[in-house]
């Protein structure tokens, strides 16, 4: 069969424009670098769009741009910590009782007050530290400044021609497309965005703080606080692909977080101030907790694969011990760290992205590779389907749900680890409280059947995207705290019934007979 | 047998979307007669039913049910109507009784009250059982019997059996067929539909023939024999079917597979047998006389507790069908809904499945190799399907058995242990599997063929091996002759003392 290509053509052409949009986006981030690595202040977009988009010329820019430095120094804490993620995070901070426990990185005080632009000794003022080139430098900026969303703009819309080309390859008409469980959590998404961005316009604003040397916005913060939901719901996609539940993830992530705070602070009696120090070697406070994991993965896969127990039971046990393990591994206290490696993991950035993104990315990737590019995959869904047809075929049914469920222990483990950095602390009770439920949500969102079957991974991460949306709408529409979890279960009530099977039927009839009309008309 | 037409159906047409599913069909049943309805997989059967019991809607035509025109919308309709349908696979419920199975959406609920009357239907159905036992304590038959009590007992005027016996073995059918004599003489009018001919020359007064949605035509049974019958139904010559040789042995054929006394407590006692290459050896004997018991022990799916399989004279440990798929083992298994066939992957992940299991999934085959292995076999085998990507689970009965035999081919196995792979399949398919068989014989395939059906066995095999009570009662090789079958049920019926006369 000769496959066509063509569709290689857009998309190649539109992620070199992003490329160079990336690129026309550094320039600013490296301008806002220098200016706090110098003054540390951080220049807010607005003053650089005052300064940089007009038609001044070189002195009144240089004017301006001294006026910006000053008057973002007075601002700094405004500045530096736009109000969206604030409140943002002090509220999904007050949501998981841990506010106390969260320090926020970039509001870091900064210690010395910037040195007053004209009072640099040399004579020099802040636009000739900043830009020792002059006009060129300016020029350079100006344009990245203005060729940035263009680029981004004509990339995006290449890359969306081209994933047109991809399905109209595929010969998915729209009848079969609108019966797609996928297509209804991407509509419910988008219309949830469109939503929040009628309520707040600069929703999908993104902004770079040399502070941290990291993006912030929304929508970087709701992929943020998703990647553990995320991370999960990978190994409970294959879970329930299987036919089964686990409802152990969150008492394992529970685990891993703790067990890993413990071989931070070894003793807490002896190192008894939290500081950033580790009493074992680093790469063994990640190893150790994981492989904790895995193994008691490992007891969930014997008890349901060997044993042949109902895997909704057999988790249970996890579900209800897990916490006590954690508990012991404590000794019943909650302690904190400041170990900064630790800290990276949850808070720390990556590639100008906060690195919890980066890791599910990763792990993402890594679970859909190993899906999808060998035949586990398939191996999955044929035991889950029908599990004595798949044995007397030759597969190792055992073995498969071994590997499923020790995979997920995996994957619960690193989000334990995850939120732990977050919170800087352990905490056996609360830690992944739910998250077993969110991530059963994520998968049957995403289009995959409880029953076993067909899953789909790609539908996964929309819906855990999505579940991580709501709360984040939740929190913008200044919905009280106790009715929080009501609209949120309204919300998803809503998806689910757009997804349940009479109404996509319905759906994918009225478009055909639409379809059929327009033919006619024809 | 009266004249009266109680219902008539005339000139039916339904359409679906690209196929028109019934064009013309004029159907009629009297008061009292059973009415066989035939035709090959697709040829319009079902749909023609499901018109009938209003599950889909004609788009032309009429139905008239005693003198009355008549537009059934759904099946609870239909059973109001009183026309009620017995479908293959038993629509009960296992955990509840017997009793509560036929009375179960019925006005009736007292527990004594409905179980004195379950009783007493039983019995008219020659069934003295416990009716307060759960249902799933019965064999397939009883319950078979069940579903037809409880469809009979809801004052129906017209009875649909669609494939009743396909699940019961020679004792249950006689059975059916004496309750379905009895119904004839309270004038309920029988429309039965089945794969096995002679079952309709047994039972049956006249017969529809389907094909490809259209009416072949309308017979008394004594009118037409049974070649004709054939070639009316798939529209061709059938001389093909009935000319299936078994392939010749070669006189130097290696033994490829030798089991020595295999046994398990409970299933099977001590079984010695011995295969050559080339060789189609068949299985007779009763259900659960312990044919599919010893295909299960040598391909591993249940191990034997005492004895030792050899292949290819070297002695192997087979603790899982894995083992014997290594082992160059295939196995199609007798229930190809629960044991077969994975509903919802496509017919190329079906095919694959075996070949990748065997190759471990680290080692997966390739997207084009398996477009390659799909295609190839959906064109070896004639697989009727538009393309490798439909699922199996939509295909009809035969060309899932053939999938599910491509599936054992492409790992191009030594020995192939066919369990039943006719069950179920219509006469035009059930050919070619059996010509199937006897081409690989000649590819040097050892085949093991077990079916219920006498004739197919002493028209394939090369050697039959009689089972009786999970042990083996007697051995005949081929060539075979008329007397052959005569013979086999002797032994069947006598057992070893009497009939393990080998040849």
């Amino acid at each position: 069969m000769k496959k066509k290509r063509t569709f290689l053509i857009p998309l190649l052409l539109g992620l070199a424009l992003i490329a160079v949009a990336i690129f026309f986006f550094g320039k600013i981030c490296r301008l806002k670098d220098k200016v706090y690595s110098n003054y540390k202040v951080s220049l807010s977009d607005a003053s650089i769009a005052e300064v940089f988009n007009g038609d001044l010329d070189e002195n009144a820019v240089r004017e301006a741009f001294n006026n910006a430095v000053k008057k973002t120094d007075k601002n700094a804490a405004a500045a530096a910590a736009p109000m969206d993620d604030l409140a943002v995070e002090a509220e999904a901070a007050a949501e998981e009782g841990e506010a106390a426990a969260e320090p926020v990185p970039e509001t870091e005080p900064v210690t010395e007050p910037a040195a007053p632009a004209e009072a640099d000794g040399s004579g020099k003022d802040a636009f000739d530290t900043i830009f020792p080139d002059g006009a060129k430098g300016v020029q350079s900026v100006r344009n990245a400044n203005r060729m940035f969303p263009i680029f981004l703009g004509a990339g995006a819309i290449l890359c969306l021609i081209a994933a047109l080309m991809v399905l109209r390859a595929k010969k998915l008409d729209f009848a079969s497309i609108m019966r797609s469980k996928i297509t209804w959590a991407a509509i419910a998404e988008i219309l949830i965005l469109i939503v929040c961005l009628i309520v707040r316009p600069d929703f999908f604003n993104i902004s770079y703080q040399p502070s941290t040397g990291m993006l912030y916005g929304s929508i970087i913060d709701i992929i943020n606080r998703s990647s553990e939901i995320t991370i999960i719901a990978m190994g409970m996609t294959l879970v329930l692909a299987l036919g089964g539940t686990d409802l152990s993830v969150g008492a394992l992530v529970a685990v891993s977080g703790a067990f890993a705070l413990k071989l931070l602070r070894w003793d807490v009696t002896i190192y008894n101030t939290p500081g950033d120090y580790s009493v074992y070697p680093f790469i063994l406070v990640i190893i150790a907790p994981l492989l904790t994991c895995i193994l008691m993965g490992c007891f969930n896969g014997f008890l349901v694969g060997q044993l042949q127990l109902q895997p909704i039971i057999a988790t249970l046990i996890l579900m209800v011990s897990g916490r006590g393990v954690a508990q012991i591994l404590t000794n019943g206290k909650q302690f904190t760290t400041l170990y900064s490696p630790f800290r990276w993991i949850g808070q720390g950035s990556a590639l100008f992205l906060p690195t919890p993104i980066i890791i599910s990315v990763i792990v993402v990737a890594a679970v859909m590779i190993f899906v999808r590019k060998t035949a586990f995959g398939t191996f999955v869904e044929s035991v889950g389907i029908n599990r004595s047809a798949s044995r007397l075929s030759g597969i190792n049914a055992k073995k498969v749900i071994m590997i499923v469920f020790a995979l997920t222990g995996f994957l619960s483990g690193i989000a334990g680890l995850i939120y732990s950095s977050r919170i800087m602390s352990c905490d056996s009770n609360n830690a992944g409280l739910n998250y077993e439920t969110d991530a059963i949500l994520a998968a049957v969102i995403g289009g995959t059947n409880m029953a076993g079957g067909k899953f789909s991974l790609a539908g996964t991460i929309i819906g855990s995207i999505i579940i991580r949306t709501i709360v984040t709408f939740v929190y913008y529409f200044g919905i009280s705290a106790e009715a929080t979890m009501a609209f949120k279960a309204l919300i998803i009530a809503v998806v689910i019934v757009l997804q349940s099977e009479p109404v996509r039927n319905w759906m994918s009839k009225r478009t055909k007979v639409r379809e059929a009309a327009k033919g006619g008309v024809r | 047998m009266s004249e009266k037409c109680i219902l008539e159906m005339k000139g039916i047409e339904i359409e679906f979307p690209g196929v028109k599913a019934l064009d013309g069909v004029d159907f009629s049943l009297r008061a009292g007669e059973v009415h066989a309805l035939l035709g090959e997989n697709g040829a319009g059967k079902s749909t023609l039913i499901k018109c009938l019991t209003g599950v889909h809607h004609k788009d032309a035509g009429t139905i008239i049910l005693d003198g009355q025109e008549i537009t059934p919308v759904s099946p609870q309709h239909a059973i109001e109507m009183g026309i009620s349908t017995v479908f293959q696979e038993i629509n009960l419920c296992p955990n509840l009784t017997v009793a509560e199975n036929i009375f179960v959406g019925r006005k009736e609920f007292k527990h004594r009250i409905i179980n004195k009357r379950a009783s007493e239907l039983m019995k008219r159905f020659h069934l003295d059982i416990d009716v307060t036992r759960p249902l799933s304590y019965y064999s397939t038959a009883v319950q078979q019997m069940v579903s037809i009590a409880r469809a009979v007992d809801i004052k129906a005027k017209i009875l649909i059996l669609d494939e009743p016996t396909s699940s019961l073995d020679e004792n249950e059918v006689q059975l059916l067929f004496s309750v379905m004599r009895d119904l004839k003489k309270d004038g309920i009018g029988i429309i039965f539909i089945t794969h096995f001919l002679d079952q309709i020359y047994a039972i049956s007064d006249r017969m529809t023939i389907l094909r490809n949605g259209r009416l072949v035509g309308c017979y008394d049974v004594n009118e037409i024999g049974k070649l004709d019958l054939v070639t009316k139904m798939i529209g061709k010559d059938m001389d093909v079917i009935f000319n299936l040789h078994p392939a010749d042995l070669k006189d130097d054929a290696k033994n490829m597979l030798k089991a020595d006394s295999i046994g398990a407590p409970g299933a099977v006692r001590e079984i010695s047998l011995e295969i050559r290459e080339g060789e189609l050896v068949g299985f007779a004997g009763l259900l659960g006389s312990g044919r599919t018991e010893t295909a299960e022990m040598i391909f591993g799916a249940n191990r034997p507790t005492q004895g030792k399989i050899m292949i290819k004279g070297k002695e192997v440990d087979i603790r899982k069908p894995f083992d014997a798929i290594m082992n160059g083992i295939a196995f199609c298994p007798e229930d190809r809904k629960r044991d077969g066939i994975i509903g919802d992957l496509s017919i190329r992940e079906n095919i694959m499945l075996a070949v990748q299991a065997k190759r471990g999934f680290m080692h997966p085959l390739s997207r084009q190799e398996q477009n390659e292995l799909a295609d190839k076999y959906i064109n070896a085998l004639s697989i009727a399907t538009p393309d490798a990507e439909k699922k199996i689970g939509e295909l009809s009965g035969g060309n899932q058995q053939k999938v599910i035999l491509a599936r054992w081919l492409a790992t191009q196995p030594d020995v192939l242990i066919l369990d039943e792979p006719t069950r179920g399949i219509d006469v035009g398919a059930k050919a070619e599997i059996q010509r199937l068989m006897i081409e690989m014989c000649k590819d040097g395939v050892s085949v093991i063929f077990i079916s219920s059906e006498l004739e197919e066995v002493i028209r394939c095999s090369n050697r039959i091996i009689i089972m009786r009570d999970g042990a083996k009662a007697g051995e005949l090789e081929g060539p075979f002759d008329s007397n052959t079958q005569n013979r086999i049920l002797q032994i069947i019926a006598e057992g070893s003392a009497g009939g393990g006369e080998e040849k």
